[in-house]
């Protein structure tokens, strides 16, 4: 896969550009080693078919799924988060929510039962889960869980949540969406891209930039940008300060010689 | 001797108590099985469904199959079967879709409609609308997927599951444990439903418990035990016979075991082919033959290599 050869962490999949992203993102599994896969779906369905989906997905890939789930509904979100780690949890439980109730213990059931438990248990011991959309944060901050920020209200957010959670803040990461402006060649201004990465680095500790190429660049114009995200923009924004003269030394010779 | 296609299942990445395994490693078996089923140019590998079972049973059969999609270019992957009213349909066609395109006319859906009622019930499904939902289902692929999609097969053989599949012109999925005389007397029904509908039948696919030995009777009767044992635990946990869970009745429990071990294809090369041969012969264009599981860990391989180069020659 390209973006693993490349030396990309993570790659996003997501609903509205992908059908079924959990699916695809099984069958990126066998065709990959190092690089995680963030299947990124809407909050609606059952949250134990998409716990179960999310476990066997995660096993398929040895490790390496990141759930992100959205919505705009707090409650529903809310109650979603809830039933979701639950189901990840390997150990029976019962939820009986505003939306959900699991196992529900319908009456023309005799055999139902009282707990339940959902099997296979993900292949990453605390699995990775981020939220999205407009009730991303407020769900975040009541369960410490991630959630991924847009442009501009981050800092405000983060800072809410460091209040609310203390030190539990810090145990997430700090992802964020960041569209890249790429012309029909795969050109794009690098330095305001690294200067803009490594100012959401420092304004509220951003620690997973995923960046978004538009959706109809050309397969070569994509591999450039790609290629320069990977050569150009990602060591400049890999520590703090970099020696002086290193930048320049790449500006030489800044494409992956790969 | 008609044609029919030879495939291999069931792949459900089971830790059962007597096998004992690590997940993660099921998983990347499935993988590595599912290249070897190519490279031996076996039809095809098949998954099958439970859900919230001991042993991890594998509930998301499309994530898994997508998996196994991923590690091949020309190897079928079916689900033998994927428990229909269990899942949302709007979501199944999405999933769908997406591995159509994946894996082009690669990917074979066999449904069923499930049984088992913790799992019904831990969903949130009502048991009696399973048929609704079955029908809700197969109504929304055959309008989402006109311009391609999935064959879809449908599993069992009461009436209303042969109905459907000739109603829509539908691939059946015969289970195993059938006589030979059951599946000819089944398929006939199957044909007659069809030609009623004005439709014609899909293919005909037949589940069968089956090991290729090295032709002695020890053999042969130890592979009996394993099958049956394997069934035992399962049917006794969850099969209503007469009303009682199996374990709660174990003379019924014994007949079910019987009959599993008198239906299997067990033998050497020469007499798997007959065997498959037979079923060609009635009408069967697919066999899948059940020689992976648990407690056929790692041996199944082995079994795979043998049906490859001894018993596949057998049926040109």
């Amino acid at each position: 896969m390209r973006a693993e050869e490349l030396g990309f962490d993570l790659a996003w999949i997501e609903e509205a550009r992908a059908l079924a992203p959990l699916v695809v993102a099984a069958a990126l599994a066998p065709r990959t080693s190092g690089i995680r896969i963030a299947a990124s779906v809407g909050a609606g369905p059952n949250p134990v078919t998409l716990a179960e989906e999310a476990a066997v997905a995660d096993l398929a890939l040895g490790g390496r799924l990141v759930l992100a789930v959205g919505s705009g509904d707090e409650e529903l979100l809310q109650e979603t988060v809830e039933l979701l780690y639950h189901a990840f949890a390997a150990r029976p439980f019962t939820h009986a929510g505003p939306r959900w109730r699991a196992p529900a213990r319908l009456a023309e059931h005799e055999r139902a039962e009282e707990r339940m438990r959902v099997t296979p248990p993900p292949a990453q011991l605390e699995p990775t889960v981020w939220l999205c959309g407009q009730a991303g944060p407020a769900v975040a901050r009541r369960s410490g869980v991630a959630f991924v920020a847009g442009a501009g209200d981050a800092r405000a957010q983060w800072d809410v949540l460091e209040r609310e959670l203390g030190l539990a803040a810090w145990r997430v990461r700090r992802p964020a969406s960041i569209a890249v402006d790429v012309d029909v060649h795969g050109r794009f201004d690098v330095p305001h891209l690294v200067e803009s990465l490594r100012r959401e680095q420092s304004a509220w500790g951003m620690d997973v930039a995923v960046l978004e190429l538009p959706p109809a660049l050309e397969p070569a114009a994509r591999e450039r940008a790609v290629r320069t995200i990977a050569g150009s923009v990602r060591p400049r924004v890999q520590i703090d300060r970099l020696p002086a003269g290193l930048e320049e030394h790449w500006n030489d010779a800044d494409r992956p010689r790969g | 001797m008609p044609p029919i296609d030879v495939g291999v299942g069931l792949w459900s990445m089971r830790a059962t108590a007597a096998a004992p395994a690590s997940l993660p490693v099921l998983y990347r078996e499935l993988q590595e099985d599912a290249r070897l089923a190519e490279e031996l140019g076996l039809h095809s590998l098949w998954l099958s469904e439970h859900h919230f079972w001991y042993d991890g049973w594998c509930p998301s059969l499309l994530v898994a199959s997508a998996s196994a999609l991923g590690a091949t270019s020309t190897l079928h992957v079916g689900t033998g079967v994927f428990l229909l009213p269990l899942h949302e349909a709007d979501r199944l066609v999405a999933a769908g879709l997406a591995l159509e395109q994946l894996a082009p006319g690669r990917f074979e859906l066999g449904v069923g409609i499930g049984y088992r009622e913790p799992e019904i019930d831990g969903l949130g499904i009502g048991r009696r609308t399973r048929g609704a939902r079955t029908e809700h289902a197969l109504d929304a692929f055959g309008s989402a997927w006109t311009e391609g999609g999935p064959r879809v097969w449908i599993g069992g053989i009461a009436e209303r599951s042969l109905r459907r599949a000739a109603d829509r012109g539908l691939s059946l999925f015969l289970p195993s444990s059938m006589r030979l005389g059951q599946l000819r007397e089944v398929i006939e029904r199957a044909r007659e439903a069809a030609a009623e509908a004005g439709v014609p039948l899909g293919r005909i696919g037949v589940l069968k418990n089956a090991w290729v030995t090295d032709g002695s009777t020890a053999e042969a009767r130890r592979m009996g035990e394993l099958i049956a044992a394997n069934t035992r635990e399962y049917a006794g946990s969850w099969w209503l016979l007469q009303g009682q869970l199996g374990f709660a009745a174990p003379e019924l429990l014994d007949k079910q075991m019987e009959r599993a071990i008198e239906t299997a294809i067990v033998g050497p090369p020469v007499s798997v082919a007959e065997s498959i041969r037979e079923l060609a012969g009635i009408g069967v264009d697919l066999v899948v033959l059940h020689v992976s599981a648990d407690f056929t860990r790692p041996a199944y391989r082995e079994n795979m290599r043998t049906i490859a180069t001894d018993v596949l020659p057998l049926l040109q």
